[in-house]
């Protein structure tokens, strides 16, 4: 199967094997060496690698706001793509997303903020 | 040969120089194909012609653009992966003069 | 019945987006102004609006993806960016206006002249959007909306000079007045073409579950609700027209606008203005705070839904709150709320582009939308009247800025 890497893989929804949703491919990772093909890793998500992507004036800014809000510091979460289960309209990963790191801030947030909203 | 992790989203848009030191276009697409569980990269696309497929490819096919002739000044190349050293991952280097590429069929 | 319940989403994202204190505020103002002379800003408007919206539908019933997800997707998160940011914060600056609209609906109402309604009314809406799933937003929103109705029975009761009237339906120049006449036209185009109402349109069709089998209804339910829409738009700029013109009073505040329906429906008139303005602006709230959220949340993948609890849905309902409270923000700092009304739906009309621009590439892509795509005439007329609106508002809006 052929796949255009940043058509078909980069931006796209991920989602775990209950078909809930992670995030979404923020950043592709690839082993690179200079006699053999280069093979496609691992899909990264987090602000340090959203970061990244921006022109430069904003990488500062955004990466210190990333850190800042970010509970696990500054290390961007990876998925290795050998457990990609479907490659369709989302990325199905085979992982339990209850207790994946991908959803750490929707946990904290949940925990320290909405939690403790009534009614919530 | 050792083997280091390159972000893929960050080679996107470099410029990449030819053996000569000539501009060849910047990266635009990366084609791949998944071999069981792994997904090998095949080549690398540059130029206009790369970006219009990946960002506007339904536009450029629109009957008003062909007739003015606007694809036809679009231009790309396909590179094969062993084409191009990524030793330096910011300063992409063609291994061959880009005469030797091949344009992106349309 | 089904289908009879899909076309509630239409009619609810028509009430919440389209008659709201925008389209009040700009259709009122230039009925006092021009007479029927500015009608035609309203047609195209809705012309575009109709095109638009049939288009986030079909695009989340083909693709299962809603229009803030595609857009990333397609075009990458460095742009994705900037329409990101730029929807966000006039969503928020959108919605100071709405609770400027509640505020005075509920002055009129009580009589009180009170700075806190803007708080309290953005703590009602957050309430409801906290506790409320979005059937019982949808439903309730659409009930209450027909209250708005009050406007073309008031049409009705005038006995309007039609021919006179259907003639403002063609493009003219403005006999008097030019800078103001076109500033006019361009936030009545940007009060119509809302970006964020196309956002929750298709936010709402994939939160309804719809799929290709859809795509008809769709069409219906997107005609039926936006003209629903533009034809409210059109009574209130008739009224404004045989009520201001006569009596020669000119709009320069808000609170101007209120005896509108006075002269018709006498004390009733004043109490059916005050209701159908603060549902009006209160269902647009709750509409902008949404889109706001679903466009964050898509755009991140992150969990949304307005159907589950807050704490299961959490970043997402934590968006639409912050939403409010800047709203609110600016309510409490107390700018000029016909001001920021008016500035507001221009800047609108100058920031279509980046939204809209991008969206007509989705919906020829048949990744996307497979054998759905566009025809012609509508990539066409979408073009044009965004184009038309794009280069108006680039115009007028220094203009108006130097002149005031």
């Amino acid at each position: 199967m052929d796949i255009d890497v940043i058509r078909d893989l980069l931006d796209k929804q991920l989602v775990d094997r209950e078909g809930e949703p992670l995030g979404r491919v923020d950043g592709i990772v690839m082993a690179y060496s200079a006699d053999a093909p280069p093979r496609i890793t691992c899909f990264e998500l987090g602000a340090q690698t959203l970061a990244r992507r921006l022109p430069r004036p904003f990488q500062g800014a955004l990466a210190w706001l990333g850190h800042r809000l970010s509970p696990r510091g500054s290390s961007p979460y990876r998925l290795e793509v050998s457990r990609i289960i479907q490659l369709g309209r989302t990325i199905k990963i085979d992982i339990d997303g209850t207790r994946s790191a991908a959803r750490e801030t929707e946990r904290w947030v949940r925990d320290h903020i909405v939690a403790r909203i009534p009614g919530s | 040969m050792s083997t280091r992790n390159i972000n893929v989203e960050l080679l996107l848009d470099k410029e990449v120089k030819d053996s000569e030191g000539r501009n060849a276009g910047r990266i635009e697409e990366i084609r791949a194909r998944r071999e069981g569980e792994e997904i090998v990269v095949e080549a690398y696309h540059l130029g206009p012609a790369a970006l219009l497929e990946r960002l506007a490819a339904p536009v450029m096919r629109l009957s008003l653009l062909r007739a003015l002739g606007f694809h036809r000044h679009a231009h790309g190349w396909r590179v094969r992966w062993e084409q191009l050293d990524l030793s330096d991952p910011e300063k992409p280097v063609l291994r061959c003069p880009r005469d030797e590429l091949v344009k992106l069929a349309r | 019945m089904k289908k009879l319940l899909e076309i509630t989403l239409g009619i609810v994202t028509s009430i919440g987006g389209f008659l709201e204190v925008g389209s009040l505020a700009t259709s009122a103002q230039a009925g006092a102004a021009f007479g029927y002379q500015l009608l035609w800003a309203i047609v195209l408007g809705t012309v575009c609006l109709i095109f638009l919206v049939e288009m986030s539908g079909r695009l989340a019933a083909v693709s299962k993806q809603p229009l803030a997800g595609a857009m990333r997707e397609r075009f990458g998160y460095p742009f994705f960016l900037i329409p990101l940011v730029a929807m966000s914060l006039l969503g928020v600056l959108v919605l100071a206006s709405e609770l400027g609209g509640l505020s005075l609906a509920l002055q009129l109402v009580t009589g009180i002249s009170f700075p806190w309604w803007a708080p309290l009314g953005a703590f009602a809406a957050w309430l409801l959007l906290w506790k409320g799933t979005f059937s019982v937003i949808e439903k309730g929103a659409s009930l209450f909306g027909l209250i708005t109705l009050v406007f073309v029975v008031a049409v009705f009761r005038l006995h309007p000079d039609w021919t006179r009237a259907a003639a403002g339906a063609l493009p003219s120049m403005p006999r008097h007045e030019p800078m103001r006449y076109w500033f006019i036209a361009v936030s009545i185009m940007g009060a119509s073409i809302a970006p964020y109402l196309l956002y929750f349109y298709s936010a709402g069709a994939v939160e309804d579950k719809w799929n290709e089998t859809d795509v008809p209804v769709n069409r219906v339910t997107a005609t039926l609700g936006m003209l629903f829409g533009g034809a409210l738009s059109i009574a209130v700029l008739v009224v404004a027209a045989l009520v201001f013109v006569p009596r020669g009073i000119r709009i320069e505040r808000f609170d101007q606008i209120a005896p509108m329906l006075t002269p018709i429906m006498s004390r009733w008139g004043f109490f059916l203005f005050a209701a159908a303005l603060g549902i009006a602006c209160f269902g647009a709230m709750l509409e902008i705070a949404l889109s706001v959220a679903y466009l964050v949340a898509q755009g991140f993948g992150w969990k949304w839904t307005e159907d589950a609890r807050p704490r299961d849905v959490a970043r997402f309902s934590l968006v639409y709150t912050a939403t409010l409270i800047g709203g609110a923000l600016i309510g409490i700092v107390g700018v000029d709320p016909l001001a920021i009304t008016l500035m507001s739906m221009a800047l609108t009309s100058a920031l279509l582009p980046i939204a809209i621009v991008p969206f007509l590439i989705l919906m020829n892509d048949p990744h996307f939308v497979g054998k759905h795509g566009n025809g012609w005439i509508s990539n066409t007329v979408v073009c044009a009247i965004v184009a038309l609106a794009f280069v108006l508002a680039v115009v007028s809006i220094p203009l108006e800025l130097m002149g005031s």
